[in-house]
């Protein structure tokens, strides 16, 4: 099969691409592919080049071709910008999974094929995550206790969540 | 002798060392890749501060080093020795390191992540690595607070470690599914697994003497020991197809395979230059006729240790002095001649 662009050569490169949910297909020889698309196929296939394609999949399906430019936030906390990301495929501080969360979340889906940690929960951060979550269920249960005007048990609720605020 | 596999270990034909790594990221700072050199020495600083309060009450003896004092050979040679990563050493901010007297736990600080916590055992010994390893975590985690989400686990630099941040890997001798061309079917199976192959020194790095790690590849989603439950099974179906391929071998072509063995053994022990390649190759040949139990040695002998010796920053540490290639390959030789034990006489 020649290639569809120059009508020259054998047409190696087998291109599908989905914007906006619309699929289309063409078929091109090596040296149109790397013109026109910018698909080099000497360049090795590299982890950080195979990550990046991940990561450009993702923005396609979330944003459509060519957009995310100016979508895309800069990180407030340690300046990692999107672009600076997509080429090494590497983030800048704990707060660049907050700032790229919506690009993000589709690339760890395709790499873990999960989104939720299951494993190790560390004793400090784990220990405030727990009291944090003790201190919610006794404020449910403070708002209930002075909706029934039950004040005693109101007062030893307000007590025990003073005790684990401080704790925390 | 780090590499020392316990006498009872029953699968040491094949499995040669376990590994765990964990990456970990402190909450207070930037991530390596965007540290500038105060903050990247803040780091060291606060890491080193745990272990300096620490070292003398935990049973381990931890050494300090500060990396900028350590010559480029020694980088190497550790390196090696799997003590530090090749990417450590390449790393363009301030680095440093805490590593245990005999070598079988380290930290690496501002490598990809600001810690790499990293234990390894001789043999099959996963459940022991991950305990220290975690001993470990546990023990920075009471003085530090690490970059962690209710969701999403451990962060890290790249997302391919995000979760359990855990790396577990075994380094396994497998000639037999190498020359057979069984190899290249177990890889492509074991990826339905969620694990990979990798040559001996970790990513992007090439295979020597049929030694290869086998590791798993997804992070989030599955609990530490889901992980190392996992790469347990495909192990031990790993070692079982290596041993009934050798068995297969050493029943068709026995004569092939002794003659291989022996001859490798004459050339080790004869030789007078040897490139590391080519040593590499011959040493696995040794391993493997000990293991059909074609070659007995006088005393016993490790050569999964040899083989991390006679790398080359290794060979020049124990000359003590710098050799260019050609005079690596005569040191080499002469090493191997010494280190060699006799054959037991038939």
């Amino acid at each position: 099969m020649l290639c569809e662009h120059c009508h020259k050569n054998i047409a190696t490169v087998f291109l599908k691409k989905t914007v906006n949910g619309k699929t289309t297909e063409i078929r091109l020889c090596e040296k149109c592919a790397k013109e026109l698309e910018g698909i080099n196929m000497d360049s090795d296939l590299s982890f950080q080049n195979l990550l990046s394609g991940f990561i450009n999949a993702s923005e396609n399906n979330l944003y459509g071709m060519n957009q995310f430019h100016h979508v895309i936030p800069t990180c407030s906390h340690c300046g990692m910008n999107y672009t600076e990301f997509r080429k090494t495929g590497k983030l800048g501080c704990a707060h660049c999974y907050d700032t790229f969360s919506k690009t993000l979340m589709p690339v760890i889906k395709r790499i873990h094929g999960n989104t939720i940690h299951s494993g190790k929960i560390p004793n400090r951060t784990g220990g405030k995550l727990r009291i944090n979550k003790r201190i919610q269920e006794l404020q449910e249960q403070l708002h209930m206790a002075i909706a029934k005007e039950e004040y005693e048990r109101a007062a030893q609720l307000r007590d025990e969540i003073r005790t684990l605020k401080k704790e925390d | 002798m780090i590499w020392q596999t316990s006498a009872n270990d029953p699968d040491s034909d094949v499995v040669l060392s376990s590994r765990i790594r964990l990456a970990r990221n402190l909450k207070k700072y930037s991530f390596p890749s965007k540290l500038d050199t105060l903050e990247a020495n803040n780091v060291i600083q606060a890491v080193n501060d745990v272990f300096s309060k620490t070292s003398s009450t935990s049973d381990r003896v931890f050494d300090i080093k500060n990396m900028d004092t350590v010559t480029p050979v020694d980088k190497i040679a550790m390196m090696e020795r799997h003590v530090i990563s090749p990417n450590f050493i390449r790393s363009s901010i301030p680095t440093g390191l805490i590593v245990s007297k005999d070598e079988t736990l380290s930290i690496m600080i501002n490598e990809e992540d600001h810690l790499r916590i990293q234990s390894i055992a001789g043999g099959r010994n996963l459940q022991l690595s991950f305990d220290n390893a975690n001993k470990i975590d546990d023990l920075i985690e009471e003085k530090l607070e690490y970059a962690y989400n209710e969701k999403l686990g451990y962060l890290t630099t790249c997302l391919t470690n995000v979760g359990t941040g855990m790396r577990a890997s075994y380094m396994v001798h497998v000639p037999a599914l190498e020359t057979t061309g069984q190899l290249q079917f177990i890889l492509e199976a074991i990826g339905k697994f969620g694990l990979t192959v990798r040559g001996i020194y970790g990513e992007g790095t090439k295979a020597q003497g049929s030694l290869f790690q086998i590791s798993n590849q997804i992070t989030l989603g599955h609990s530490e020991k889901e992980i190392i439950d996992n790469l347990n099974s495909v192990t031990t179906q790993i070692v079982d197809q290596e041993r009934l391929m050798r068995t297969k071998l050493l029943k068709e072509k026995k004569i092939t395979i002794e003659d291989a063995v022996y001859r490798s053994y004459g050339v080790l022990s004869h030789a007078r230059t040897l490139t590391s390649d080519e040593a590499m190759t011959l040493l696995s040949d040794i391993k493997l006729g000990c293991a059909l139990g074609i070659l007995e040695f006088e005393e016993k002998f490790h050569i999964y240790e040899l083989m991390m010796l006679i790398q080359p920053a290794n060979l020049q540490k124990a000359a003590g002095k710098e050799l260019d290639g050609t005079s690596r390959d005569i040191e080499r030789a002469a090493y191997i001649r010494q280190s060699l034990p006799k054959l037991k006489s038939l």
